[in-house]
């Protein structure tokens, strides 16, 4: 009895946006900016967390951290956003993550935000993955069929030019970066809901 | 019987592994050609050999991907078709390549380590596990107990995840749901039990990292949860029908293709590098039919089997011995979807060369066998049973910078 | 002179002229085509009203093939053109007939020349000479028929037939011969090879005109005395059964030619089912629903012969190589042609706003009033046989949309102004007239329907709910449509939406590539168009894929070549058997007649 089984297991999806529970971020991230980092993450010194890999192997202290995206450029589509995944050469994690929005401890459609299997009914680009050979034409005919106005969010630390030395960016104008590896649903959320226009504070 | 399982090049010639699942004896033999394998063009990324075009036919050549909807991945299949019916079709593997083998190499082995769990994120343990069994000088029974659990977790979700995809191309919108949630209610065991989701950085050279043994506990919720689901959707005669007969692999296609993994064992061959891994003690599940249906069955037996191991280990932080060990070494472990191979060469505790071997590359061409002559409304049961990866496909070898080679 | 007469006698010289110069007789042909409709349409005469209808139509199909010939036939022997207009001339003798022996001269002399008409492509002669067969097979049906008719009133005019014993009997062969032509089942394995086989402005002829003639056969005989029940019972139950086999045939179909000849079969199922619920309902005195289906009768027949003969005249333009729809190419058609063939298989569909849609609505609706009828027998089988028809509906919209898509879509981008365009473009007004104001032709169908029931065909127009008395076409006491307000509406909303478009946002356009999910956009095979209903009905295809290859043969007409090949190995054997090949034998089975008739002579004297 299906009913009866949804019933008992009651409502599990997220607070976010509002409450977010430990559950939903690893402590994975560094609070305070670290001093070394062996997969090339500080330039002149400085910590660009879009590149962080999550690796723990710097000495900085870690823990879990919501504000992991930097949203360059704003769109007004505040209550129905629509978004196209491309992936260009990810590990496969992103692709989970992005998975589990639809599942129901995420249920990203209550917030309007939503899938498209084309670019053409797209809104965001949320790209994932080091552009591939291959997949960088397909990354630019893709932004290409995208009607105006339109967005690129890059997603994750390979799509941010950390492991291969590609960046997103050098192909496609780049709106926004979620950093992680992989950024976790609640991370992604909050960067889709930000680039939709609305304000998180 | 032995089996193929890689093939790379190295200094102008090939390095072929053959392993015989009967005995787990490996052979690593450099060769001036390629195997006489049907799988062989495959294990080197060519693929272009799998798709014949009869004379005279009426079915026109078509090209599902790299970034269609439906796979969800960089990755495309080119099949042959007159309409409705899938006459030949084979995967096009290279639009990962990404190099991040390169990235693995003359670095300290914990850094390597990092890289490696990036290169397939979803079957990380795996890669780790097989990397580890590689390079350890002295393993600890303790901590391959601990990573053990951590690779059966990892199968957990896997295996949910292929559940739920399977119930969602049936549009079992109810019970496709509740497989996602299982699926995340244990990347949320692993955030609590390692510090990331997908558990990496949880291993080291001679050590397991753990944060918080307790939420282990939560293992016997999600084992009842399954049991119940498990027992509510195999009563879906219309689930279990689209299933039925879907992309039939026979035993012979089997041991022509030298498939692995579940590909192997729902067709009756008992491929499973568990058996003969010594920390395990373990019998492989097998299911004779062959199709989309004996491999999900198979996965149900496997999840409980997992649960069975969890329970048997008493999961905590573990230290050893660190050292790794030179020279040319080869690593196997079972993932999810079948054995992932890794053969490192190690010097001075940096690794100089490694190649790396998915399951995803052969069994991709298991896969293409068993959907020939099958309709297009069955590709994605045929598709999701195998619970395969482009990424996990397109990985290959890593090439020494110093030294001048030919090939990569 | 009678001017129809004359004419008749311009289409016989025509043909003749044709030895000396196609281009003049193509010509003489469309313009006497041209006069004919203009004096029926004006200045009628004393011609009979059902002759009238039936010769509007097919006047209207023979200018457009006429002009269209003109710019066709470049190349075929001068036996084309001849034979062209000498099957109109004899159509036209037909028509005018007006006793058994001048229709069958007429009904003879179509024959023989579209069969000659036929043979100037068909190499072989395979498709040409089924033709041949199964036309005279209807001929001696009718004669049968017409014979017992004459002997009964001891006339061969029409005028002196009455109803006699032999009235039934008589009518059945002679509606089965019509039926025949109209390629009934089992007897339709002709027509696909037929039309498929023969020149494109022969085959608009032959599939539009030829079997609109036996459709006439069969109203005539009507309109002279109602037959039996059992008669109705069975046009009813195999035209169902021919118009979806017709349909699912067409829409398997992959040649250019074949799909429209089946599509023939199918439509001429319909009408055959119309024409059997037509007499169901006269015999059991359901006066309203008799009219209802008549009037369906021949609005369909209308609709289907303009659209059918603009769709062949296409379809020659797409016939390139062997004729399948992988080798359509680009530049056969102008713009005009392009918007014909759109027309001709939206029509054809059952699409508004074109008469096919009207006409599909009117046919259906009528076979689903059978309720009316007091018999429950007739009462399912009626209803059953309008589920068949709607069930062909669907299945045409598959052939039709092959045409359009792989077809007409395709071969666009012809310059220039040939004189084809001007046939096109005559009979694309008419679909769009016709279908727009359907009240026109109604009032053409009045005078046959009053000789039949009583009533009038314009009494099914009215008004109600706000639209305008005369646009609405009632089904009396069940239903309504109005395709002339359908169409104001759609082109209002259209029209709305485009200049909502062009004027607030029409600045801004950025045209880009298809997506397909790469790189890549790769095209479905024609065959894949009709792939989902040949392996799921493979019952009904014969389908085989083997070697990566799809392919069906239709199953009747296998059973065809199966007892012909029977038939000619008997043959064979039974000539080898009775003449051993030995000329002694030969020559004392020779003394052996001589002897025998010799010894009865001496002994009758």
């Amino acid at each position: 009895m299906w009913i009866l089984r949804g019933l008992r297991k009651g409502v599990m999806t997220s607070g976010y946006p509002g409450k977010v529970s430990d559950d939903e971020l690893a402590p994975d991230f560094p609070l305070k900016e670290p001093e070394e980092c062996p997969f090339g993450a500080l330039k002149n010194g400085k910590f660009d967390i879009n590149r962080c890999l999550n690796c723990r192997l710097c000495n900085a202290p870690l823990g879990r951290k919501l504000d992991v995206d930097e949203i360059l450029n704003q769109m007004n589509f505040k209550n129905s956003l629509h978004v196209f995944f491309l992936d260009v050469g990810t590990c496969h994690a992103c692709n989970r993550e992005v998975a589990q929005l639809s599942s129901p401890y995420y249920d990203v459609q209550r917030l309007g935000i939503f899938f498209t299997p084309t670019p053409k009914h797209a809104d965001v680009l949320l790209v994932a993955g080091c552009p591939t050979d291959d997949m960088i034409p397909v990354l630019r005919e893709a932004y290409e069929l995208m009607p105006e106005p339109k967005r690129v969010l890059a997603l994750g630390a390979c799509a941010n030019g950390s492991l291969c030395g590609r960046d997103t960016g050098e192909f496609v104008p780049v709106d926004g970066y979620v950093a992680g590896c992989p950024p976790a649903p609640v991370q992604i959320i909050r960067a889709l809901l930000k680039i939709s226009g609305r304000d998180m504070e | 019987m032995k089996a193929l399982s890689a093939v790379f090049r190295r200094d102008g010639r090939y390095l072929t592994v053959w392993v015989d699942y009967e005995t787990g004896k490996a052979e690593v033999i450099p060769t001036d050609s390629l195997p006489d394998r049907k799988i062989a063009p495959a294990l080197i990324g060519e693929t272009a050999s799998y798709v014949r075009i009869p004379a005279g036919t009426n079915a026109v050549p078509l090209t599902y991907g790299p970034a269609a909807g439906g796979l969800g991945q960089a990755g495309a299949f080119e099949l042959l078709t007159y309409g409705e019916r899938i006459v030949a079709i084979r995967p096009v593997y290279g639009y990962k390549r990404r190099g991040i083998e390169e990235e693995m190499l003359n670095r300290p082995v914990g850094e390597s380590l990092v890289v490696l769990e990036r290169a397939a994120g979803n079957f990380a343990m795996a890669y780790t596990y097989a990397f580890l069994r590689a390079l350890e000088e002295n393993p600890d029974e303790e901590v391959w107990g601990v990573r053990q659990v951590l690779l059966e977790l990892e199968r957990l979700y896997n295996h949910f995840n292929v559940i739920h995809k399977l119930a969602g191309a049936a549009s079992q919108k109810v019970a496709t749901m509740h497989f996602h949630a299982l699926e995340e209610d244990v990347l949320r065991v692993f955030s609590r039990l390692v510090g990331h989701r997908y558990g990496f950085g949880a291993n080291g050279p001679g050590e397991v990292r753990i944060l918080d043994r307790n939420v282990i506990e939560r293992i016997n919720d999600i084992k009842r949860e399954f049991l119940g689901l498990q027992e509510e959707l195999l009563e879906s005669k219309i689930f279990i029908d689209r299933l039925h007969n879907t992309c039939r692999l026979t035993r012979e296609d089997v041991i022509e293709l030298d498939a692995v993994g579940i590909a192997a064992r729902g067709s009756g061959v008992p491929r499973d590098v568990r058996a003969f891994d010594r920390f395990y003690s373990y019998e492989p599940i097998t299911c004779r039919e062959g199709d989309a249906l004996a491999r999900m069955m198979v996965r149900m037996e496997e999840i409980e089997k997992s649960f069975e191991i969890i329970e048997s280990v008493d999961v905590r932080s573990v230290k050893s011995d660190p050292s790794v060990k030179d020279g040319l070494n080869l690593g196997l472990s079972e993932a999810a979807h079948g054995d992932v191979l890794t053969l490192v060469e190690a010097e001075g505790g940096k690794v100089r060369w490694i190649g790396l071997r998915g399951a995803s590359r052969i069994n991709y061409i298991a896969f293409a066998r068993g959907i020939t002559g099958n309709i297009f409304t069955d590709f994605p049961f045929g598709l999701e049973s195998f619970g395969l990866n482009f990424a996990d496909a397109d990985l290959w070898q890593g090439v020494r910078i110093d030294v001048d080679t030919q090939g990569a | 002179m009678n001017p129809y007469y004359l004419i008749t006698i311009g289409f016989v010289l025509s043909s003749l002229i044709a030895v000396g110069s196609r281009r003049a007789s193509y010509w003489l042909s469309a313009v006497l085509s041209a006069t004919l409709l203009g004096l029926l349409v004006v200045q009628p005469g004393s011609l009979d009203e059902t002759a009238r209808y039936f010769m509007l139509i097919s006047s209207t199909v023979w200018l457009a093939a006429s002009l269209f010939s003109v710019s066709y036939d470049d190349h075929y022997p001068r036996l084309l053109a001849g034979a062209f207009s000498m099957t109109i001339a004899g159509m036209m003798i037909i028509l005018l007939a007006k006793g058994a022996v001048s229709f069958l001269i007429g009904w003879e002399v179509m024959t023989v020349a579209s069969y000659l008409g036929i043979t100037a492509k068909d190499r072989e002669g395979k498709g040409a000479y089924k033709f041949l067969a199964f036309g005279e097979l209807s001929a001696l049906l009718i004669l049968a028929g017409f014979g017992l008719l004459s002997m009964g009133s001891g006339s061969t005019s029409f005028s002196a037939w009455k109803p006699s014993p032999v009235w039934n009997v008589a009518f059945f062969l002679a509606a089965l011969g019509f039926a025949v032509k109209m390629a009934v089942f089992p007897f339709h394995v002709w027509l696909p090879d037929a039309h498929g086989n023969a020149p494109a402005n022969l085959s608009a002829q032959l599939s539009a005109v030829l079997t609109l003639m036996g459709l006439y056969g069969i109203v005539k005989l009507l309109l002279i005395g109602r037959p039996a029940d059992w008669i109705g019972a069975f046009f009813l139950l195999f035209g169902g059964i021919t118009a979806v086999l017709g349909a699912a045939y067409a829409a398997g179909t992959e040649h250019v030619k074949r799909l429209p000849g089946y599509s023939t079969v199918e439509n001429d199922g319909i009408l055959l089912a119309l024409f059997g619920g037509t007499v169901v309902a006269l015999n059991h005195g359901v006066m309203d629903l008799a009219s209802f289906t008549f009037l369906s009768l021949l609005f369909f027949a209308f609709a289907h012969s303009v659209a059918k003969g603009l769709l062949f005249l296409i379809a020659g333009r797409l016939e390139n190589g062997t004729g399948r729809f992988p080798e359509v190419v680009r530049g056969r058609l102008t713009t005009v042609g392009v918007v014909a063939g759109y027309a001709s298989a939206l029509s054809l569909a059952g699409i508004p706003p074109f008469p096919g849609f009207l006409g599909e609505w009117l046919g259906i609706e009528s076979l689903l009033q059978s309720f009316k009828i007091p018999d429950p027998g007739f009462k399912v089988l009626m209803m059953l046989v309008g589920s068949l028809a709607a069930l062909t509906a669907g299945i045409a919209g598959v052939a039709m949309s092959k045409m359009v898509t792989y077809g007409a879509q395709r071969a666009g981008g012809k310059k220039g102004h040939p004189v084809e365009d001007a046939g096109y473009a005559f009979l694309t007004l008419v679909l769009f007239t016709v279908g727009i104001f359907p009240g026109l032709i109604f009032r053409l169908i009045n005078v046959p329907m009053t000789a039949l029931t009583g009533e009038k065909a314009t009494s099914f127009l009215g008004g109600a709910l706000g639209i305008r008395n005369g646009f609405l076409v009632v089904a009396k006491g069940f239903g309504g449509i109005s395709p002339t307000y359908l169409a104001a509406l759609v082109f209002l909303f259209a029209l709305a939406g485009y200049i909502t478009v062009r004027v607030f946002r029409g600045r801004n356009i950025r045209r880009v590539r298809a997506w397909s999910g790469g790189l890549s956009n790769p095209e479905y095979p024609p065959i894949a168009h009709s792939a989902i209903l040949l392996i799921t009905e493979s019952w009904l295809y014969g389908t085989k894929e083997e070697n990566g290859k799809l392919h069906w043969r239709e199953k009747v007409n296998q059973a065809y070549n199966w007892m012909s090949r029977g038939y000619l190995s008997f043959s064979e054997w039974f000539r080898h058997s009775l003449m051993k090949g030995s000329d002694s034998v030969y020559v004392a089975y020779i003394l052996l007649a001589v002897m025998v008739g010799l010894l009865y002579l001496l002994h009758a004297l």
